[in-house]
């Protein structure tokens, strides 16, 4: 488990964004070390925000924030943090007329890889990890979505960085394409810090060690998937039919309706999964919330 | 849908390479560089020019895969490309004998192409009986499909002994095939 | 004529083969089934590849490079002979059909300049003195846009910091201008430097839209020059003087004076302009 502390890679306090009046993200207090981080939350939540704050692609209205032990906001010490760092922004944008290989050679130049010979060998490798050593020399607008978001994780590879930001990376990829995802994100993640965001708790289950859940710019769950799963235990039962007392319920494959929420003396209780501990925290939140 | 390279025909190898996938071009030198390169050394005893005649040959394959025409096997087209890249290099070595226009004519016909497809036979025993020289000639412009001009290139033989050497050929042949 | 001869090449063959050990007419042989016979191709290859791997592992890296390497365009390569480095050279590049945009757009205003210069006119040489400096600046808005979100967030976090890109690419957008003007000085007549009389005016006003994108995007940040710029005819109407004059003097004093200010803004504010507070 992560804690907090100066070999934190990541350390927010009271940490705040505003666009105008607007408070997208409200004093949050988070500490972040080796490992894999999921980032789970509805649209809205504040999640690229927060994910953008970290990569130092925005400043902070107020709070603090440290980076890999350094502060974003000196300039000098900005330099050191991003080149240290990997992101993969939210919308993949790409210059449509380089091909794959071009693309990630240019961002290694912008990454002050000068030397040729070392360049060439980051990039090939960066490829390697993301299977698109064939595809290298196609132009990325002959490329599928899955195979463009393969590229912008490639790019974020590069100079092996110490932390990884990751703003929903497994978009639009096949089954697949997800596990090699996860191959490559728990590589990579053994000394580093990985931050993703992502909608798919399977991704999370899958993959964090952490899961911090987020609503309306506020945390709202720090912990272990474990133990967001386990805010559902007792509140998840099969039966033939939905109920309608429950805060969700949906068919499942076998025709077996699952259902959470309150759950009824008596029923057959099910094993909790992440998602449905997900499903349990946003009731309670939009019950506190409603009230 | 990954696929097994190393099941694929060299045809669909070579429409692979036209949709720009480097794996297949891998595995198309994988499979025919060895080849090439010896077949190659044998015309040429300077290793570095063979080098980068082979090297040429397989860049050349990439910018060029969308003109196989898919008659004639894929080793064939090959080889048309790596002769003449190492005919180029040469030519940069040794300048040109100036010659008639008609030395840019294969020089050979379907007959020629017929005694080039025995293996095995009568054509290698007589093949034996030539001297060196005609049997070089004959290696040139038959089992390579060269020109008058590229044969003389690579022999390094002016246009007019190429074809004097031919005809002999294929006279003593004829005589030895009877 | 056997297309399909049931004479393989064995495997001592294809050895000697490989080892130049053979006789010229069974390497004849050898040779003339090799080029229709893909299997007996690969088992000789396999026997050359004993023999002569480390030749054909360099061979293949050397084209594995040459395939690699990044295709240098026209543009790139010009601005690599007068200088620049290979990395400032590929962030210029970058922008690709953007370049040809800005290019075309100093082009045209060119042309129009030629023009301009041969018509008595003084209307028309006056709307075209207030819309030629906007040419250039068009082009530079675009080139940016290009980049603009999404590649945008994603520079905004590399080393390489932005402003140094933003610079690059508007120097890559204004210099041309100032060669082609250059160029052109012969052609025109003793109306002659009037009609480069746009020239600083739309170095200022690219300074400006640069200075600008400290708080807006670069687009906003043109349009906002632009319809600064648009209120010349105005102003000289205030100062009761043609067009025409106050782009021979207002125009060009204040344009320097923009070129200073604006660009010491712009320098200035160079640790924050990769960092600032909108998304």
């Amino acid at each position: 488990m992560n804690t907090a502390g100066s070999g934190a890679h990541v350390a927010l306090t009271q940490l705040t964004k505003s666009y105008g009046r607007t408070e997208v993200l409200r004093g949050l207090n988070l500490a972040l070390g080796p490992g894999v981080v999921g980032l789970l939350g509805p649209n809205g939540a504040g999640k690229t925000t927060l994910l953008k704050l970290l990569a130092t692609a925005l400043a902070p209205t107020s709070g603090t924030l440290e980076v890999l032990g350094r502060n974003p906001a000196d300039a000098a010490d900005r330099l050191e943090i991003r080149r240290r760092l990997g992101y993969v922004p939210q919308e993949v944008g790409l210059y449509e007329n380089f091909t794959v290989y071009e693309f990630v050679d240019y961002i290694a130049i912008l990454k002050e890889q000068t030397d040729r010979a070392a360049r060439r060998a980051d990039v090939c490798r960066v490829l390697a990890a993301v299977d698109l050593e064939d595809v290298r020399s196609k132009k990325i607008r002959k490329l599928s979505g899955g195979m463009r978001r393969r590229v912008a994780l490639a790019q974020s590879l590069l100079g092996d960085p110490q932390l990884l930001v990751l703003d929903e990376p497994t978009v639009g990829l096949d089954p697949e394409q997800r596990l090699r995802f996860r191959q490559i994100v728990s590589q990579h993640a053994e000394r580093r810090c990985v931050v993703l965001s992502t909608h798919m708790t399977e991704d999370v289950e899958a993959l964090c060690e952490r899961v911090v859940v987020m609503d309306h710019g506020a945390i709202i769950f720090d912990g272990t998937p474990a133990g967001l799963a386990a805010l559902a235990s007792g509140k998840v039962w099969l039966a033939p039919a939905a109920d309608p007392n429950a805060l969700m319920s949906w068919r499942t494959g076998d025709g077996r309706h699952r259902n959470v929420g309150d759950a009824p003396v008596g029923v057959h209780l099910a094993e909790p999964t992440v998602q449905d501990g997900y499903l349990v925290l946003n009731g309670r939140v939009l019950a506190v919330s409603s009230a | 849908m990954r696929r097994d390279l190393t099941e694929c025909s060299d045809t669909e190898l070579v429409s692979l390479i036209a949709d720009e996938h480097r794996d297949a071009l891998a595995e198309l030198y994988r499979r025919h560089a060895g080849w090439v390169l010896a077949r190659l050394r044998y015309r040429c005893a300077d290793d570095g020019m063979v080098a980068e005649a082979l090297q040429d040959t397989f860049v050349a394959v990439w910018k060029g895969a969308r003109s196989y025409d898919r008659r004639g096997a894929v080793g064939g087209w090959l080889w048309g490309i790596a002769i003449r890249r190492l005919i180029g290099l040469l030519r940069k070595r040794r300048p040109i004998p100036v010659a008639r226009c008609d030395d840019d004519v294969a020089m050979v016909s379907a007959e020629e192409l017929v005694l080039a497809g025995t293996e095995h036979g009568a054509l290698a025993g007589a093949m034996r009986s030539l001297s060196p020289e005609l049997r070089a000639v004959v290696q040139a412009t038959v089992l390579d499909g060269l020109t008058t001009r590229e044969a003389s290139q690579l022999l390094n033989i002016p246009t007019g002994t190429v074809k004097t050497r031919m005809m002999r050929a294929k006279v003593e042949l004829r005589g030895a095939l009877v | 004529m056997n297309a399909e001869t049931t004479w393989h090449i064995d495997s001592a063959s294809a050895q000697r083969y490989a080892r130049h050990t053979i006789d010229e007419v069974t390497a004849a042989s050898v040779e003339a089934h090799v080029s229709a016979c893909g299997s007996c191709a690969a088992a000789v290859s396999a026997a050359v590849e004993e023999t002569h791997e480390g030749l054909l592992d360099n061979v293949w890296a050397k084209v594995d490079e040459l395939l690699d390497a990044p295709r240098v365009g026209v543009i790139e390569r010009s601005v690599r002979s007068v200088g620049c480095s290979p990395a400032t050279a590929r962030v210029i590049a970058a922008t690709g059909r953007a370049q040809w945009s800005c290019l075309s757009a100093v082009a045209l205003s060119l042309t129009l300049a030629v023009f301009a210069s041969t018509t008595g006119d003084d209307a028309a040489f006056a709307l075209f003195l207030l819309f030629a400096p906007i040419g250039p600046l068009v082009a530079t808005a675009v080139a940016f846009e290009r980049f603009g979100e999404p590649v945008e967030s994603l520079l905004r976090t590399v080393p390489t910091a932005l402003w140094t890109i933003a610079l690059v690419r508007s120097a890559a957008a204004v210099v041309p201008s100032i060669v082609l003007t250059a160029l052109s000085i012969p052609i025109l007549n003793e109306r002659g430097w009037l009609a480069l009389a746009w020239m600083l005016p739309s170095f200022a006003l690219s300074v400006a839209a640069l200075a600008l994108s400290n708080w807006m995007r670069p687009g906003q940040s043109a349009l906002v020059v632009t319809l600064i710029w648009m209120s010349l005819p105005v102003v000289a109407r205030l100062q009761a003087e043609t067009v025409l004059d106050a782009m021979a003097g207002t125009a060009q004093l204040t344009s320097i004076a923009v070129v200073l200010a604006a660009g010491t803004v712009f320098v200035t504010r160079r640790p924050t302009f990769d960092y600032r507070g909108f998304s």
